[in-house]
Parts: C-alpha cells; sequence; structure tokens
C-alpha cells in the first residue's frame, strides 16, 4: 500500500517514457532540458524556439548529411534533481548531446556526463573551466567564458581610453553569487597588468532591489561601470544606473543584456549601453535570413514569428549550428550512425566556423572547448544593437591560467 | 420451524472416526495427568487480564490442580463434599472444579447472575466450600452464610477489594495454593496420589437442570458418563483434537462443562477465557476458535448487530455485502434443499469469500471456525441460513444436562432446519407412544440429588424421559417439537405449542422476546419485548426520537412496524391459530425478574400472573391499559411505575 | 477487505506494542523491503537513479526533518543548510581521507552540533519567529559556504564527491550507491518508527502539545527540544551526505538553497506530520509529481499533436502540481500519511463503516 503512489508514478513515468521517439537509427538525438519555469525565464523560450527552428531548417535540408535531427524538449525549472532525471531520460533515449541552460543543473550533470561521455552543450553557461578539454572531454562551452568576456570588455574600455587606463576607475557591480564573483580574479589581474583602479559592488541576489549597492558605487564616481548579473536584476542595474548618473555609454554589461531589458527600463533612456556580444544580433545575419525564409515564411516555426532575430533566439540558432557542424564533420569523417565519442570528435575538429556570419570564428581542439574565446562590443542605439568593434579576443593567457587553475582544482576533488 | 421437505443428499463416504479419546477407566485427572505428560509445553488455557493472554501449558494446568487439591485438603476437604463455584469463567474456577474431583468432592458451578436469595436454591447441600471470582461473589457467599451458616470457606480469585475484609474463612486463592504446594514439597508422593485417587464412578461435576418448571434439580455426573458423552461425540466427528474453543457460556450450564473441561482435557482443546462478558464479541476475534457454541439468541443477536453494523456502513459495501450475501443465501438454501452443486456456485463463493465473507467472519472471530452450533431453543430459518451462507458450518444438535448435552447432532451431510440430527454413536433414541423423545446411553446420569421421586419419574426401565415431544424421520434424524407439557388447548379446543409460534416471532431482528398467549382464552395473542439494538437503531435511520426502551415501545411508528412482524407469522399459520392482538411490553423479559431462565426460556407461569392485568385487557377487547409495573432495582430494592400501554389489533 | 485480525493476540504487552500487530501490515512490509532490495533488478536504470535513488534519499531526509516538525513540534526553514553542512563536511572529510562511514557519521555530528546552536533560538521562541530564527541559518549557512572557497570548492563553487568505499566495498556503480541510499534510510526509517514508543518520542509529543504543560508533568522541555534539534539535524546531515555521495555526486550551493528548506518542508506537511509513511508519501508528491506531471503533459501533448507553445507546455505541470498539493490539503489537511490511513482503514474496518465493538 505505501508505495501505490509511487508504483502509479513509475508506471505514468514509463508511459511517458514509450512515447514515439524510437524513429529509425538515423536519426539523430539530442536532448534540451531547459528552465522554463523558474529562474532562465528571460531567455529560455526564445533560445529554445531558435534551437528548434534552425533544427527544423536542418531537417527542412536534409538532416545532416541525411541524418534527420530530433530535439527533445523538457522543463527542468531549475532543479538539479529533474535535470538529473532528464539527462538520464535522455541518456536511456540515445541523445548524443544535451544543453541544459542553467548553471546549477550543469554542474550537476557534468559528473554524469563526464562518466557516460555523452556531450553536453555548454555555451555562455555552465562552468568556465570546462574549458580545458583535457579535463573535461565532453564538456563543450564553445563559447567566450566569462573570463574571456571580462578581458574583451577590458581591452574595448582600454582602446576608448588611448590605450591609458592609469588611474582609471573601473567598477563592477555584480549579483552576490559564484556567477557574479567569477570575473572578479580576471578584473584583478588585469588591473595590476594595466594599472585601473578596480573595485566590485555585489548586491544581493537576486536583484531586485539594488539602492543600495549604487549609492555606493556613485560615490565611488568609478570612470567605468561594468554590470555583471542576469535576468531580472539587469533592467535595474541599468536603471540605477541612470539614476545615480553613471554615462550610459560608460555602462558595459556582459552578455546578458537584451533588448527587452532596455524597452522595460525605456529604449531611448538607454541609448549608448554597452554589452559583451558573442553571436550575432538581427535578422540580417545569413543564417537567420535562411531560417526566416525557409521555417517561418512556411508556417513552422516553433513560437511567435517577432522573436527571430533576437538576441537569445540567436544565441539558441547558434548552439544548434555549433552541434550540427561538429556533427556534420564527424559524419563526413566517420560515417554514421552517430555515436557521442564520433560527435565529441567532430567538435574537436571544427575550425574557423563563422555559421554563416552568426558567429566568430570558432575553432574547438582537443584542449580548448573555448573555441577562441572570441566576442564583440555592442551598443544599444535606442532600437537595436550596433557593434562597436570587430569579432575580439584579449588577455587570453589569464583567461587561461585560471581555466587550467580551476580545472585542476576539478579533477583532484574527484579523487 | 419446517422448511420446504428437503431431499436428503447422498450420504458421503464415513470418515473414519479419530481414535477414543479415553478409556472406561479414566477420569478426568488421569486425563489431565497424560496431556501434562504428553503435551507438557503445550498451551492448554488462555486467559486475558488487562488486554494481555495469560497462556498455561498442561504442566501448569496439571501444577495448579494438584496444588489447590493439596491446599484444600490441607483445610479439611472432604471426600463427596461439594465445592460450590461461582463467577465467570476464570482459569482459575476450572481449576478448582478438578481440584474438588481430584479429592473424589462435587464441584458445583452456579449461575454468577443469581441474586443472593436465589443462591439457598442452589446451596441446599450446604456446602462448606465455594470459591469465588471476585468481590461481588464473596458478598453474596458471606450473605448465604450469615443465612444459613455456609460456606465455611470462601476462596476468592481477584482479590481487589477484598483486603479489609475480616470475615473469617476467607482465603486467597494463591495462600491456598501455597499451602498445597508446601505440601507437596514435603510428600514427593502426593501429586501422584492426588491424581490417582479419584475414579471413573466418582462425581465430576454437580449441574442443575435448568428447570423451565420448577426449582432446579441438582443433577450429579460422574466421570464415566461425562467421558462417555465425549467419546459419543468424537466418534461422531462432533470436534476433534486440538480445537480452538472460548469458554463464554456460563460454567454453571453443562456445555460449558463438557466444552471447556470435559471435552478439553479429553482431546486436549486450546481453551481460551476472555477478559468479561461484555469483552467476549470482541475477545472473540482475538481468539479465533476453531470449534464454537452460541445458543440460538446468540446467533440472532449476532445477526442483528451484523445488520446494523452493515445498514450503517457506506454505499458500496452495503451493496456488495447485499449482493454477495443474497447470493450466498439462495445457493445455500437449494444446497440444503439438495440441489446438486453447480460450478457457478464455487466460482461467486470464492469472490464473495474473498470481498464478504472472509471480512465478515474475520470480524466476528470466526474466520477459522470449522465447526459451529447451536442447540436449546430452534434456530430462525434467516439467521440459519445466514451464518451458513456466510460459509460457517453451522449445526444443531440437541442434548440436556441429564444426558451430558451430547444426544444426537447433525452431520455435514445432513444439515436441515427443522431437524436436530441423528443419535450419536452409542447413544439410543425411541419416541413413545405419546410422542415423548427416550434416551438410552452410557451417558445418562444416575439420578437426581436427594430427589428420588424425580429421578423415579425421569428414569424408567434405563430410558432417560426427555420431557421433549418429538418424531424421528424415516432417515433416523430427530425432529423436536416442543416439550411435552407445552401442548395447549384454545378454549375452541385448537392444539398449539406456543414456543413454537413464538420462535417463529423473534425470527425477527426486531423482536427480542415473546409470549404467545390462547391456552384456554378464545384466540391467540401476544406480548412483545421489542429488541432495543435493533429497533433503536431503525428509529434512529427513520428519525423517530426516544428517550429511553419503555418510551421506544409505545412509539405508533414501532406499533406498526411489530404489527407487520407479527401479520408475516399469521401467512403461514392456520386461520384459527392466527395472533389477533398483541401489547408491546415497556421492558423486557429479564432473568432477574424471573420472567425467563437464565438461559432465556419463558417462565410462563410468572409472565401470566405478573402481566395478568395486561392480558384481560387484550381479552376484553381494550384499545390501551394503565399498568402498573413492579420493577426490581439493583439493590434489590423493588418499586412501582404506572405504564400507559397500547394494545393493537394484528389485523390482515 | 485484506486485513484479517482475527487471531492476533498478545501475550505480553511488549508484544502488544509491536510495530507491525497485523499480519497483512508485516506482509506489506516485507514485500516493500524485497521490493526495495530486488529494484536494481526490476527496473530500468533510469527510474532507479533518477526516482527511486533521490525519492528515498529525500525520503531520509524527511524523516529527520518530521522528527522535527511532527514529532516535537518546532518549524524548521533551514533545513537545507543543515543537509547542506552534512553534505559539505562529509565531502570534505573523505577528501582528507577518511573512511565514508566515520564521515557519514561525523557529517552528522557536525550538522548536530550547528543545528544545534540555531536550536537554542527554540527554547525562547516559537511559531513564526522560530521560523524566522531558522531561516536566518539558511542564509546564514549559504552565505558562508558560497564565501569561502575553501568550503565551496573555489571559482566554480562545485567539489566532487570523491571515490569511495562502504563497509570495505567500493561503491562507483549506481547499483551500490543505490543500496548505501537504501541502508541509510531502512537505518533511519527503523529509528523514527521506534521513536514514538520510546520515552524519548512520548517527550517529545508532550513538548509538541504544549510545552509548559510538559514541563508541569516532569518534562524537560529545554532539555527535549534541544534533543529534537540534535536528532533531526543529526539525520539531516546523514541524509545531506548520501544526496551529495549517492545521487549528486557533487555538491554545489544551489542544491542546497532556500527552495529546497521549503521543499523539504512541504514534504513534510503534504505527506503528514509525525507520520513515517507521510515523510515517504510526501517526498514522493513534492520531489517526483512534477517530474512526472512534466512528462506525462509532454507525452499527451506529443501523442495528441497539441499546437502549444514549449513555454505554455512547460507551465501546465506547474498548475496540475499547484492544484495537487492544494487539493490534497484541502481533501485531507493532516497530509497523505492520512489519506493514506483513511484508505487502510476503509479496508480495516471492511465491510463495515466503523471499527465494530
Amino acid at each position: 500500500m505505501k508505495k501505490v503512489l509511487a508504483t502509479l508514478t513509475f508506471l505514468a513515468a514509463g508511459l511517458a517514457a514509450a512515447s514515439p521517439g524510437a524513429a529509425q537509427d538515423k536519426t539523430i538525438k539530442v536532448g534540451t532540458a531547459l528552465d522554463f519555469t523558474a529562474v532562465y525565464t528571460f531567455l529560455t523560450a526564445e533560445y529554445s524556439q531558435g534551437q528548434r527552428d534552425y533544427i527544423a531548417l536542418l531537417n527542412a535540408r536534409g538532416g545532416i548529411k541525411g541524418h534527420p535531427v530530433d530535439i527533445m524538449v523538457v522543463d527542468t525549472g531549475n532543479q538539479p534533481q529533474r535535470g538529473i532525471e532528464a539527462y538520464e531520460r535522455f541518456k536511456s533515449e540515445g541523445a548524443v548531446l544535451v544543453d541544459f541552460l542553467s548553471t546549477p543543473v550543469s554542474r550537476a550533470v557534468v559528473p554524469r556526463a563526464l562518466n557516460d561521455g555523452i556531450n553536453v552543450l555548454t555555451m555562455f553557461h555552465g562552468r568556465s573551466d570546462a574549458a580545458d578539454g583535457t579535463v573535461f572531454p565532453t564538456i563543450f562551452p564553445a563559447s567566450p567564458s566569462y573570463w574571456a568576456q571580462a578581458t574583451a570588455i577590458i581591452k574595448y574600455i582600454e582602446e576608448q581610453e588611448k590605450g591609458n587606463l592609469k588611474d582609471k576607475k573601473i567598477a563592477l557591480v555584480l549579483i552576490d553569487s559564484p556567477f557574479g564573483r567569477e570575473p572578479i580574479p580576471v578584473f584583478e589581474e588585469l588591473s595590476k597588468r594595466l594599472g585601473y583602479k578596480f573595485s566590485a559592488f555585489p548586491y544581493p541576489s537576486p536583484g531586485n532591489e539594488q539602492s543600495a549597492t549604487w549609492t555606493q558605487v556613485r560615490r565611488e564616481r568609478p570612470d567605468w561601470t561594468i554590470i555583471w548579473g542576469a535576468g531580472g536584476g539587469q533592467p535595474v542595474s541599468v536603471r540605477e544606473a541612470i539614476r545615480n548618473g553613471i554615462p550610459i555609454d560608460r555602462l558595459a554589461s556582459v552578455i546578458w543584456l537584451s533588448e527587452t531589458d532596455m524597452n522595460i527600463v525605456g529604449a531611448s533612456q538607454t541609448k549608448g549601453a554597452l554589452r559583451f556580444e558573442g553571436v550575432a544580433y538581427g535578422k540580417d545575419v545569413p543564417l537567420i535570413a535562411a531560417i526566416e525564409k525557409e521555417v517561418i515564411a512556411k508556417g513552422k516555426g516553433a513560437g511567435p514569428a517577432e522573436r527571430v532575430g533576437s538576441t537569445y533566439y540567436n544565441i539558441g540558432v547558434a548552439t544548434m549550428a555549433v552541434f550540427a557542424e561538429g556533427a556534420r564533420l564527424a559524419l563526413e569523417k566517420e560515417g554514421g550512425p552517430l555515436t557521442p565519442a564520433k560527435l565529441k570528435r567532430g567538435l574537436e575538429s571544427i575550425k574557423d566556423y563563422t555559421a554563416d556570419g552568426l558567429l566568430p570564428p570558432l575553432t574547438i581542439t582537443s584542449e580548448d572547448h573555448q573555441g577562441g574565446g572570441r566576442g564583440r562590443i555592442a551598443a544599444w542605439d535606442g532600437a537595436k544593437w550596433v557593434p562597436k568593434t570587430d569579432w575580439i579576443a584579449a588577455h587570453q593567457d589569464i583567461v587561461w591560467n585560471l581555466i587550467r587553475q580551476e580545472s585542476a582544482k576539478f579533477k583532484n576533488s574527484g579523487n | 420451524m419446517l422448511l420446504d421437505t428437503p431431499v436428503a443428499r447422498p450420504t458421503r463416504a464415513i470418515v473414519e472416526p479419530p481414535p477414543a479419546p479415553s478409556s472406561a477407566d479414566d477420569t478426568l485427572l488421569s486425563l489431565l495427568a497424560r496431556n501434562a505428560a504428553t503435551h507438557a509445553r503445550r498451551v492448554a488455557l488462555r486467559e486475558r487480564d488487562l488486554g494481555i493472554w495469560h497462556e498455561y501449558t498442561w504442566r501448569d494446568y496439571l501444577d495448579q490442580v494438584v496444588a489447590l487439591a493439596a491446599g484444600l485438603e490441607a483445610l479439611g476437604f472432604e471426600p463427596a463434599e461439594p465445592m460450590l463455584v461461582i463467577g465467570d469463567n476464570r482459569a482459575r474456577l476450572y481449576f478448582a472444579m478438578l481440584a474438588a474431583a481430584a479429592l473424589r468432592g462435587v464441584p458445583a458451578p452456579i449461575y454468577p447472575e443469581v441474586p443472593p436469595e436465589e443462591l439457598a436454591h442452589f446451596a441446599r447441600e450446604r456446602a462448606r466450600f465455594a470459591i469465588a471470582e471476585d468481590q461481588e461473589q464473596v458478598d453474596k457467599l458471606l450473605e448465604l452464610r450469615a443465612r444459613t451458616g455456609a460456606p465455611e470457606y470462601i476462596i476468592y480469585d481477584d482479590p481487589r477489594g477484598l483486603a479489609g475484609y475480616a470475615a473469617s474463612g476467607l482465603i486467597d486463592y494463591e495462600t491456598v495454593v501455597a499451602r498445597g504446594r508446601a505440601r507437596l514439597k514435603a510428600d514427593p508422593g502426593l501429586a501422584a496420589d492426588l491424581i490417582a485417587r479419584a475414579g471413573p464412578d466418582d462425581g465430576a461435576v454437580l449441574l442443575h437442570s435448568s428447570g423451565t418448571t420448577g426449582r432446579p434439580k441438582g443433577v450429579l455426573l460422574k466421570h464415566r458418563r461425562v467421558l462417555a458423552a465425549i467419546r459419543n461425540a468424537a466418534a461422531a466427528d462432533y470436534f476433534r483434537e486440538g480445537e480452538e474453543y472460548v469458554a463464554y457460556l456460563p460454567m454453571a450450564w453443562i456445555g460449558d462443562f463438557v466444552f471447556s473441561v470435559g471435552a478439553a482435557i479429553a482431546l486436549r482443546f486450546v481453551v481460551s477465557i476472555p477478559e468479561g462478558q461484555e469483552t467476549v464479541l470482541r475477545d472473540l476475534r482475538e481468539i479465533a476458535p476453531t470449534l464454537y457454541f452460541a445458543s440460538a439468541r446468540s446467533w440472532d443477536n449476532l445477526l442483528t448487530r451484523l445488520q446494523v453494523g452493515i445498514d450503517e456502513s457506506t454505499p458500496l459495501k452495503r451493496g456488495l455485502v447485499a449482493f454477495f450475501m443474497r447470493l450466498a443465501i439462495d445457493i445455500e438454501r437449494r444446497r440444503l434443499a439438495g440441489e446438486r452443486p453447480r460450478p457457478w456456485w464455487n466460482v461467486l463463493r470464492g469472490l464473495g469469500e474473498l470481498v464478504v465473507y472472509g471480512p465478515i467472519k474475520d470480524h466476528l472471530g470466526l474466520g477459522r471456525a470449522h465447526r459451529c452450533y447451536t442447540a436449546g431453543e430452534a434456530i430462525g430459518e434467516d439467521t440459519f441460513l445466514f451464518f451458513r451462507a456466510l460459509g460457517l458450518n453451522l449445526k444443531q444438535f440437541y442434548g440436556q444436562t441429564e444426558n451430558c448435552a451430547l444426544t444426537a447432532a447433525q452431520d455435514d451431510a445432513r444439515v436441515r432446519l427443522h431437524t436436530v440430527g441423528r443419535a450419536l454413536p452409542g447413544v439410543e433414541i425411541r419416541i413413545d407412544e405419546n410422542g415423548e423423545v427416550l434416551i438410552r446411553a452410557e451417558s445418562v446420569f444416575d439420578g437426581y440429588v436427594d430427589d428420588p421421586d424425580a429421578t423415579a419419574r425421569t428414569l424408567v426401565d434405563g430410558w432417560l424421559r426427555t420431557g421433549d415431544a418429538g418424531y424421528l424421520e424415516p432417515d433416523g434424524e430427530l425432529v423436536i417439537l416442543g416439550r411435552v407439557g407445552e401442548v395447549v388447548h384454545t378454549s375452541a379446543g385448537e392444539r398449539f405449542i406456543p414456543n413454537y409460534i413464538e420462535n417463529r416471532i423473534k425470527f425477527s431482528q426486531y423482536v427480542r422476546d415473546v409470549a404467545v398467549l390462547g391456552a384456554g382464552r378464545p384466540f391467540l395473542a401476544a406480548i412483545v419485548c421489542i429488541d432495543m439494538e435493533a429497533v433503536g437503531h431503525w428509529a434512529q435511520v427513520r428519525g423517530v426520537a426516544y428517550t429511553s426502551y419503555a418510551d421506544l415501545s409505545q412509539k405508533p411508528e414501532v406499533y406498526a412496524l411489530v404489527q407487520g412482524v407479527l401479520r408475516h407469522v399469521n401467512g403461514v399459520l392456520p386461520p384459527p391459530l392466527r395472533l389477533r392482538r398483541f401489547v408491546n411490553l415497556h421492558k423486557a423479559f429479564d432473568p432477574d425478574d424471573g420472567e425467563v431462565t437464565r438461559t432465556r426460556k419463558l417462565r410462563r407461569n410468572v409472565i401470566e400472573k405478573r402481566y395478568a392485568q395486561i392480558i384481560d385487557a387484550i381479552y376484553a377487547g381494550a384499545s390501551e391499559i394503565e399498568f402498573e409495573a413492579r420493577i426490581t432495582y439493583e439493590t434489590g430494592e423493588s418499586g412501582v411505575l404506572r405504564r400507559r400501554l397500547t394494545i393493537m389489533d394484528v389485523g390482515a | 477487505m485484506f486485513y484479517r485480525l482475527a487471531g492476533v493476540r498478545h501475550t505480553s504487552y511488549a508484544a502488544d506494542r509491536a510495530l507491525w500487530p497485523v499480519p497483512v501490515d508485516r506482509w506489506q512490509i516485507r514485500a516493500l523491503l524485497a521490493l526495495a532490495v530486488g529494484a536494481p533488478f526490476l527496473l530500468p536504470d533510469l527510474y532507479l537513479t533518477s526516482y527511486l535513488l533521490p525519492w528515498l534519499v529525500w525520503s531520509t531526509a524527511a524523516l529527520g526533518l518530521n522528527l522535527l516538525m511532527g514529532w516535537a513540534g518546532q518549524i524548521h526553514l533551514g533545513y537545507a543548510a543543515v543537509m547542506a553542512i552534512g553534505a559539505y563536511g562529509a565531502i570534505h572529510a573523505v577528501r582528507l581521507g577518511i573512511p565514508f562511514e566515520l564521515a557519514l557519521l561525523g557529517s552528522g555530528l557536525l550538522s548536530a552540533a550547528i543545528g544545534l546552536v540555531f536550536g537554542f533560538a527554540a527554547l525562547r521562541v516559537k511559531g513564526l519567529y522560530l521560523a524566522i530564527s531558522t531561516l536566518a541559518m539558511q542564509y546564514l549557512v549559504d552565505w558562508i559556504i558560497s564565501h569561502v572557497p575553501a568550503i565551496s570548492g573555489g571559482s566554480q563553487a562545485t567539489l566532487q564527491a570523491p571515490a569511495f568505499r562502504f563497509l570495505g566495498v567500493p561503491v562507483a556503480g549506481d547499483w551500490s550507491r543505490y543500496y548505501v541510499a537504501l541502508a541509510v534510510c531502512v537505518l533511519v526509517t527503523s529509528f523514527l518508527l521506534n521513536v514514538g514508543r520510546t520515552s524519548f518520542g512520548r517527550a517529545l509529543a508532550a513538548v509538541r502539545e504544549k510545552d509548559f504543560a510538559a514541563a508541569v508533568i516532569g518534562v524537560n522541555a529545554f532539555y527535549f527540544k534541544l534533543m529534537a534539534f540534535w536528532c533531526s539535524s543529526f539525520l539531516g546531515g546523514v541524509s545531506g551526505a548520501v544526496l551529495a555521495f549517492c545521487y549528486y555526486r557533487a555538491v554545489t550551493p544551489e542544491q542546497f538553497n532556500l527552495d529546497v528548506s521549503i521543499q523539504a518542508v512541504a514534504m513534510v506537511i503534504v505527506g503528514g506530520m509525525g507520520s513515517v509513511i507521510g515523510s515517504y508519501l510526501g517526498a514522493a508528491l513534492v520531489l517526483l509529481a512534477p517530474i512526472v506531471l512534466n512528462n506525462l503533459v509532454g507525452a499527451f501533448a506529443r501523442a495528441a499533436a497539441l499546437p502549444l507553445h514549449q513555454e505554455v507546455l512547460s507551465h501546465i505541470p506547474l498548475i496540475l502540481y499547484g492544484v495537487l498539493i492544494v487539493g490534497f490539503l484541502l481533501f485531507e489537511p493532516l497530509g497523505l500519511a492520512k489519506v493514506y490511513a483513511n484508505i487502510r482503514n476503509y479496508f480495516l474496518v471492511w465491510p463495515f463503516r466503523h471499527a465494530r465493538h
């Protein structure tokens, strides 16, 4: 009697598992367990839409070398145990690659994925030190880590200040979490190298209330202010910055600042605000245009058409483009069916891949899973994001020092 | 009492009877010693005290009996001396009975609810020794002693409340046993001597015939008689070795002695004694007996309780019970009528066993009961069918105190409602020219104590005259109609046995007792005592408010209910014997008022005398009567209450 | 219907107090234990590792919290912090080379010691005030873990659970991890089952009903409140350690944040305060219902080809889950344990409505 309920749930879950999906052997399966309902809601819907639209484009064009792709999507609510359940289910379904778009869930799954040899795509989230392919053979950040984003932002500031940062004050306003604190070592290291004065101002998670922090920032009178948060805290940061007289064109953000945030604060008020960009924005990118023509126009889109080309939509497209490129290379070299191991080798042979201009040139090797760490700085012009630089990468030595240092810790902790 | 004429089913091969449980030289003591030697660690008695079952093995049993006997002897107990045993069933009271028997004395159990003034009837033997269950019984015995000078020694089981008593001769059971143990220690040969002292022709127990007519008469039963009766019954597979039995019926009733002591020792039963009379039904479930005896009334009460419980159950459960019980009763009716079993019976019964029959039997504590018996009065058709339909092997038997309770019993192949079965092996039954049932067997007693006249009237030419009117069917099955003396005539000369009609009326769950009037009167009428539990629930369901039994009995709705019951019975009676009028009595018949016997048989003369006012009013055609009720309080005092009772015509 | 009570009797008061006097219950327990032991052979790994295993661990944790909330009547909103202390304590201990068994005990003791400190709050405040003080513990522990890299494991704030042996057997695969969790769960369950029969359990109940009334009848409320915090924290620490080693295999602060504390409290309340089986049922509902609902809704949407957006689809299970929890509590405010008891009782008195006699 005691476990009747549980038995029922197992039956139910079993029912769910027995859903149609076991198509032909040729089908390549990708599992995405995303957070649609809790913390990452600000981007998940657009991100997932981009992923599915791109897969639709791929399949419409005949799949990857004739292999159709099946993308499984479930919600995790940002809960590690639900992520683990989804991961185990993807594993039993034969997924070659999984994506969780959640730092806590990715972190919880990493030990299992490393053990099982299943590829985890962690673009713009997850462990930065996973860029070390020798320690994390199947984890693929394939994007500039937060450390690389920090160096790129400093590089831009350096250029704006004509290469002289001596005695300039740079303030970092961060969410008080491991994510927020992650870039601090980079800024500190660079301040030694470039001579600027660095100070960090944490605000408590989740960031709805930051006024006390920004009062301190105003007192500091920084020359440049960098905001490091995500989701609901970001528009609050921007609004507080404006209210406290921080010059808006000297406010730069980590990658998580979108047109939605700007519209919340006021599209025109925020003109000039800067952000790091790892994926090109807008519909002008050839790949996005192709999706619009071949998928959206035919009514096969996975969501509202007005989202196409948005920041997070394009990031979603980029993730699947990287996967597809890896899969293509693997199938080309080793033939089907695609296994996780083949895909890993395929991803590690990606070279200067730009996804028709969507991405900075990406080169992944078995050691470097970051892919070059390139990105660019874009400014908000009141309606859209305008690139201010080329795809740049800077101070990668600092980045890689940190990657190696942290991955070594991880390696040791497992034993 | 007659069902549609049943067709006998073919008799199945006779099962080989179990080995004879005893020989002619045995006594209960020698068999007890045998059990203690061969099954020392096997549980013999279980007694519930404060929720916990205390167990006695056969060795403990013998040990207690011998020690107590030694202690009694030290007090001066002599052979042939009676020993009063008074109280509810308790292990130590059983030990005392056997200890007295070991000393060749005569244990004389008495109904515990006998009021002090009646105690003298039972105690006319001037017993010097008595064992009492508790303070209440000790008080009664002390009162008796104040009146008659005996008993000299009162041994008590439960010392609660007795600490301050200064009366002489009042001894704790433990003290007597301790004294006995001291003697046994000092004299190693004493134990064996005590076991061997009694012979088969010594008295095993002194009981009193229930005495529907006149005062109770003393019936002395020897070891030889009791053991013969048990041998006869065992030969008929009436019970088997090692049964689980529950000792809850009064110790003064022959059945209890035969089952709980005689057969229990001869066949090594495990006898369980409930905590008290109030907890019997509850404890029954903990005991789960394999052998169960209850009077027809008890079965009726049980059915009433079940029906009340099911009536207030949830619709689903109620529906399932109704469906499966209807089904099972139908199957049982057909089976008793001799129809061949059909395969689908088993399928449906199997399902019903899981869903309804098994759980109900489990609730009753009869889930393991392979042999269920009833005797005494005829059992109602509904009740009989219901319990048999549940899957209980309920059978009737016939017996009397004078024949150790075991005369005839139904066997599995010939269960019928109107018969009481065939003579047990070793028992001869004859019907004399007046229609009276006569018995000859080794188990028949040797005569009433100190009453040669009654003995001469009862034992004639080696035959026991039972006083029961009956006949034998061609296949040897005995049918009992009633008491020979019960046949009466209306003033128009119509013959009838009131008891027979009363039993039919009492088959209704709403009627607890009824007295049918009409001897020497122009027509038949009834005094009805409603059943408080069943009618109370019936009233509750229908929103009829009432305060007491008396109030409830006079409700017009209740009158209508009883009227319906009587009309139903009238439907099967010949027109001259139909009931014309009835009255609902304001109280139930009570043994304390002498209206019924302890075994709930009507005392017609008492009722006719006490309710003469009412009876006259019935036959005078009155529609109500102001009755002066004499009531007896618990203290023994009596008072008068005025009651206005409605008298109603039964109608068509 | 299934419960047969005839012949159930006791020859001593000790037997009368047995945990399962009814034979059917005993058979149920045996069957469940056999199923639990045989689960790795019966269930696909997916269900073993991501349903049964976390359920067992969370039930263990819920039992620990239930001891405090259900038995002793003290609320605790920082139970995840207690578990975190156990998890981090055990991982650091094993990394320092301490055997797992000792580390497990040590993590329990560490949690108990720190939990006891916050238990002192319970001596002075009650109800909502106690809730706030324990909430403070949650925030404090969270903050300390995430701000001390030595504890949390560096800027990535993740610590891998090192390889370990249990009773000399290396615990590496899913099966062995499951059996470790099962062993701890069975131990904790039998402890809780027996608590109610001890003077300790009765003292806790007295304190729960009214602490100064308990004091009047000679129960040292001071001592027993602290004992309740101590025991509960010990169990929390152990279950946290098991969670880290057997389930997550790596710990991060998010695994023990306030949400998790709330979930633990929900397990106890939805399951039934002061009930062992309730802790299991509550853990099942709170932990597994979202996952199962999610899968069911997904499968249904796919099968019926519902033209719903993923965002909508993802929120339906959430709504259902909320309805489920509120529904259960409206239907039976005493929790799932009471629902179970009602069902059991329905069959226990079958075919009657009430117990007879």
